[in-house]
C-alpha cells in the first residue's frame, strides 16, 4: 500500500533535543556535516561519529527507527564502499587482471562507509525530532537576511509548509483512486514495465486533477482569511534560543575541537 | 440461492506494528441472490472495510468469502474477475473519472474485461441510460459534467460492467434532495430489471427504509443484526445504544402508538404511514 511509505518522520517527544531551537538544530547539523568532512584519520572520525550517536541515544528514539531511514539508502551507502575499496594507493594486498585491491582502498572503503552513514543519522535527528512546520518556520527564520536580495523568503517557506501538509493528504487520495480504478478492472501489479505505466494513466489523471481543485480551494479559503503573504504577519508562537541551546553549542564546540586536534596531531589516513 | 457468503472473516489494518487496528471480527452472513441488502452502522463500524474485502480489494486475515459457492481467493491471480462480478462504487466516486470523453470512461470497466467493441457500445449505453445520462453527454470530456452527472458517469461506470453483485458506497451522499431521489429510484429499478444483488452503503435511514429487503448493521467491527428492514427498525432502543437511528416517520408511528392510536407496527416510509393514518380518519 502507498499509505505505509513514511514521509513525515517527525516522532513527537520531550527529550533535550526535541526541546532544541528548531533554528539551532539546523545549524548543528550543518556544523556536523562539515566537521564529519574535516574529520581526516580514524581518530577524528570516531570521535564525530560517538558525539552523532551520543546525539541519538538522548533523542530517546529507538535505534530501530534510525536503522529504517538507513535501509532506504543502504545501496548507495554500499555502492559507495565497495567502489571507493578499488581507489586507492598504498601497499597491493590482493590483484587480480585490473582490478587492484591496496590498503589505501581498503582505508578509502570504510572510511567512506563510515562518513555516509554517519551523516544519514545525524540527518535523521534533524527529521525525526522536529515538525515539519517547526521546521519551515526555522527555515524562514534563518533565511530571513536573503530578502534584502528579493528572494521571497516567506512564500518559498509557505509553499513548503503546503507541500509537506498535503503530502499525507495526497498519499491517501492516491490509495483511494488506485481502488476505484482496480475495482473497475485496472491490472496494476503484472505486465511489461511500459503496461504497468500505462496502467497508471487512470491513477495520475483524477490526482492531478483533484489536486488543482484542492489548491484552487485552498488558495479561496486563504484569501478569505485576508492572506497577503509574509509582510506584517505575525505568529502565534514565537520561538526562543534557551540555556538547552547554549550546552548544545558548547557540546558541540568542544566535539569540533577534538577533531581538529586529532587531525593536527595524529597521521592523515593513508589513501 | 446464496450468491455471497461470509464466513467468519476478521481484518486487521497494520498488523505487527504500533498501529494495529481490528476493523473486523469475525463477521459472517449470506446473502441471498437478487437480494437488495442495506448495510448500516456508525462511522468506523468497519462497513467500508468490509465492502472492500467483499470484491476482493482487501484480503481477509482469517475466514473465507464465498461468490457462488466459491472462495474468491482461490486462485488469487484470477481475483480482477471477481471484481468484475462484484461492482464497487466508492464514496464521491467522480473523483475517479479520467477520459477524454463520458463513452470513453464508462467503457474503461468493460474493456479491462476483455470484451468485443460491439458488445462494450451496447453496454455503455444501456449504463448511461439506466442512471439517467442524456446520449449528447457520451461524448463531451467527463469533467465539463455538473456534480450530479459526473457521479452518474461514474456509478454508470461500474453498471457497464454488468456485476452479479453491485455494492454502493453512500451513492447519494453530497447530492442535492432530488438528486438523491432520482439516483434512488434508479438504483433501485436497475435492481427491478437486471435482477442482480445489490449492498447499499448509507447513513440514510430513510433511503435505506424505502429501498432495501434486509439489512445488515454493524458495530465496532461486529455483525450486530442482519435480518429484513421491518424487523431491524422495529429494534429502535438497540439502533440508538449504537449511534444508529430509525427512520423519523418510523419513530413518530411507534409514538402513536405508545400513546394509544391504533396504527400499526414497522411503519417504514411516509407513504405508509399516509395510508395508514388516511384509513384511521374514514
Amino acid at each position: 500500500m502507498v499509505r505505509d511509505i513514511t514521509l513525515g518522520q517527525f516522532m513527537p517527544g520531550r527529550s533535550l533535543i526535541h526541546r532544541l531551537d528548531a533554528r539551532s538544530k539546523i545549524l548543528f547539523l550543518l556544523a556536523y556535516i562539515v566537521f564529519i568532512f574535516v574529520a581526516g584519520n580514524y581518530l577524528s572520525l570516531m570521535l564525530i561519529t560517538m558525539a552523532s550517536l551520543l546525539v541519538i541515544l538522548l533523542t530517546k528514539i529507538s535505534f530501530r527507527m534510525y536503522l529504517k531511514s538507513m535501509k532506504v539508502i543502504l545501496f548507495v551507502i554500499l555502492l559507495t564502499g565497495i567502489l571507493n575499496l578499488f581507489y586507492g594507493s598504498g601497499e597491493v594486498l590482493w590483484e587480480w587482471w585490473i582490478i587492484k585491491i591496496t590498503v589505501g582502498g581498503i582505508n578509502n572503503a570504510i572510511f567512506v562507509t563510515i562518513r555516509i552513514a554517519t551523516l544519514v543519522l545525524i540527518s535523521s535527528v534533524l527529521t525525526f525530532t522536529t515538525s515539519p512546520t517547526d521546521l519551515t518556520d526555522a527555515l524562514e527564520r534563518l533565511l530571513k537576511p536573503l530578502t534584502v536580495f528579493h528572494i521571497r523568503v516567506h512564500e518559498l517557506a509557505m509553499m513548503m509548509t503546503i507541500a509537506l501538509r498535503f503530502i499525507p493528504v495526497l498519499l491517501e487520495e492516491t490509495d483511494k483512486i488506485m481502488n476505484a480504478q482496480k475495482a473497475r478492472g485496472a491490472d496494476m501489479e503484472s505486465g511489461s514495465i511500459f503496461r504497468r505505466i500505462k496502467a497508471l494513466i487512470p491513477v495520475l489523471i483524477p490526482l492531478f486533477v483533484s489536486s488543482f481543485r484542492r489548491a484552487n480551494d485552498l488558495a479561496m479559503a486563504m484569501e478569505c482569511r485576508c492572506y497577503n503573504g509574509g509582510k506584517g504577519r505575525t505568529r502565534m508562537r514565537i520561538p526562543h534560543f534557551s540555556w538547552l541551546d547554549l550546552w548544545g553549542l558548547l557540546f558541540s564546540l568542544v566535539m569540533f575541537t577534538g577533531v581538529v586536534l586529532c587531525n593536527v596531531y595524529f597521521p592523515p589516513l593513508v589513501r | 440461492m446464496s450468491i455471497l457468503t461470509a464466513e467468519h472473516i476478521s481484518y486487521i489494518y497494520g498488523a505487527g506494528t504500533s498501529f494495529e487496528k481490528q476493523a473486523l471480527e469475525d463477521v459472517s452472513f449470506e446473502i441471498e441472490s437478487g437480494e437488495f441488502v442495506g448495510l448500516i452502522g456508525h462511522t468506523g463500524s468497519g462497513k467500508s472495510t468490509l465492502v472492500q474485502l467483499l470484491n476482493g480489494l482487501l484480503r481477509p486475515k482469517e475466514g473465507r468469502i464465498l461468490l457462488n459457492g466459491k472462495d474468491i481467493w482461490e486462485k488469487p491471480k484470477k481475483i480482477r474477475e471477481i471484481r468484475f462480478k462484484v461492482g464497487m462504487v466508492f464514496q464521491y466516486p467522480e473523483y475517479q473519472l479520467f477520459e477524454e470523453t463520458v463513452y470513453k470512461d464508462i467503457a474503461y470497466g468493460p474493456k479491462n474485461m476483455g470484451l468485443p467493441e460491439e458488445e462494450i457500445d451496447r453496454k455503455v449505453h444501456a449504463a448511461a441510460e439506466f442512471v439517467g445520462l442524456k446520449p449528447e453527454l457520451l461524448d463531451k470530456s467527463p469533467f465539463e459534467l455538473s456534480g450530479g452527472e459526473k457521479r452518474r458517469a461514474a456509478i454508470a461506470g461500474v453498471i457497464a460492467m454488468d456485476p452479479e453483485v453491485l455494492i454502493l458506497d453512500e451513492p447519494t451522499a453530497g447530492l442535492d434532495p432530488l438528486g438523491r431521489d432520482v439516483l434512488l429510484s434508479q438504483i433501485k429499478s436497475y435492481h427491478d430489471v437486471r435482477k442482480n444483488t445489490v449492498l447499499l452503503v448509507s447513513h440514510s435511514m430513510e433511503d435505506i427504509a424505502r429501498i432495501a429487503d434486509r439489512i445488515l448493521v454493524m458495530d465496532h467491527g461486529r455483525k450486530v443484526m442482519f435480518s429484513t428492514t421491518g424487523e431491524v427498525f422495529s429494534r429502535g432502543g438497540e439502533l440508538e445504544s449504537i449511534g444508529l437511528r430509525v427512520p423519523q416517520i418510523t419513530k413518530i408511528m411507534m409514538l402513536l402508538r405508545e400513546q394509544g392510536i391504533p396504527v400499526p407496527a414497522n411503519i417504514l416510509t411516509v407513504e405508509q404511514a399516509f395510508h395508514e393514518i388516511m384509513n384511521l380518519c374514514v
